[in-house]
């Protein structure tokens, strides 16, 4: 460890925080010689006792559609109420008919999340393994009375959504079903595990953001949902996305919603090149006219080559009062007026 | 006179060619499609070293 600290000393840089805990790898670490970042990146690549050293990118929310209109949730059932094509949407009626969900754990590495929001109260996950409220890491996994989720951008256990974002992509995936209020989500009773990592303003780093991803793998998440982009292509995102995936963990990653085909501009985390990393990228734009800027459609993509094709895919819409929303799977068909 | 006339006209050029020039260089928002950092904006460094360092 020491050595560690001298490397960072030779580059005129200070530790701030170490992820994966004190025996970790990683360094997060803050110039202190004056020197550029470019600068100091250029030392560090030159330094053979370093795998990689690149910048702790500030990432940040993907925007909400704020259109009223979409409180009416045509994604979901579409019958023309907006102005669009009747049954174009997911069919969520129809799927319903089948399956209405499950108890699956879909972390929300976000801004958090209202857990108290009647339509997801019942839909949040709880770490049963820990005693609300004792002071004692219980389960032992790091985190303290982590019932809820954690919040990595104050670092306490209260994952309280204070931006809307992360209660919004709750709202779509699981705002509880058949219960009289608010809206549905496509799965009814899948459970949302708040991560918080990106603050009020809903901007983070690339090393809350590593912690966020680490935590929902390690205790039980199987989706993780990642609707935040911003920097480049970062090696140790690279490396927590394929340890999610090799822990079975399913990414998804929103490919932003600007409209830009992410092949020609890419977005990161949604152009990490993972086995099991979905990327949505951006369709048309329907709702343009109405004020949101870019495109809500999105098609699926399965970033193996072999697998490249579009696919039922995920999208999202927002009711700005209520933060009721939606990120559900589209049929690629999917078209408006 | 007209040397005076001169300097002013070419002061209020210069002024309107760096507001333009301010404009044109000014640095991108977010690429998320919000006004958020510009892109590419950093909080220090990451740094991942060998095992051998441990």
């Amino acid at each position: 460890m020491k050595r560690q600290q001298s490397i960072l000393n030779l580059a005129g840089g200070k530790q701030v925080a170490r992820l994966g805990g004190a025996s970790g790898r990683l360094a997060h670490m803050q110039v202190i010689s004056g020197r550029t970042l470019d600068q100091t990146l250029a030392i560090l690549a030159r330094n053979p006792d370093v795998e990689f050293a690149e910048p702790n990118y500030i990432l940040s929310i993907a925007a909400l559609p704020t259109d009223p209109q979409f409180s009416q949730l045509w994604g979901i059932n579409n019958t023309g109420q907006t102005g669009g094509v009747p049954d174009a949407d997911i069919d969520a009626p129809e799927a319903w008919d089948i399956q209405k969900g499950t108890n699956i754990v879909i972390a929300v590495v976000d801004t958090g999340v209202d857990y108290n929001h009647a339509d997801l109260s019942n839909n949040i996950w709880s770490n049963t393994r820990e005693i609300p409220g004792n002071g004692i890491d219980d389960d032992g996994n790091g985190f303290i009375d982590d019932v809820r989720g954690w919040d990595f951008a104050n670092n306490d256990n209260n994952p309280m959504d204070d931006n809307r974002h992360g209660t919004h992509l709750a709202g779509i995936i699981a705002a509880q079903g058949n219960n009289g209020v608010g809206v549905t989500g496509v799965n009814w009773s899948a459970r949302i595990m708040p991560v918080k990592f990106m603050n009020a303003a809903g901007a983070g780093t690339t090393a809350t953001a590593i912690n966020a991803i680490n935590y929902a793998v390690r205790n039980g998440a199987k989706v993780i949902n990642a609707s935040f982009g911003g920097g480049a292509f970062s090696q140790a995102m690279f490396n927590a996305i394929n340890a999610a995936n090799n822990a079975g963990v399913l990414f998804v990653a929103a490919a932003g919603n600007n409209g830009r085909n992410n092949d020609a501009a890419p977005t990161y985390p949604a152009t990490t090149i993972c086995p099991t990393l979905f990327r949505l990228l951006p369709r048309t734009a329907p709702t343009r006219a109405r004020g949101f800027p870019t495109s809500v459609l999105a098609r699926l993509i399965l970033p193996l080559p072999a697998l490249r094709s579009a696919a039922p895919c995920l999208t999202q819409s927002s009711q700005r009062v209520t933060h009721r929303s939606a990120v559900h799977p589209w049929r690629p068909r999917m078209s408006r007026a | 006179m007209e040397t005076m006339a001169i300097k002013k006209l070419f002061q209020v050029v210069l002024a309107w060619a760096s507001l333009a020039l301010a404009l044109v260089s000014a640095p991108a928002s977010a690429e998320f499609g919000h006004a958020g950092p510009a892109a590419n904006a950093a909080d220090g460094i990451l740094v991942q070293f060998r095992a051998s360092t441990l």
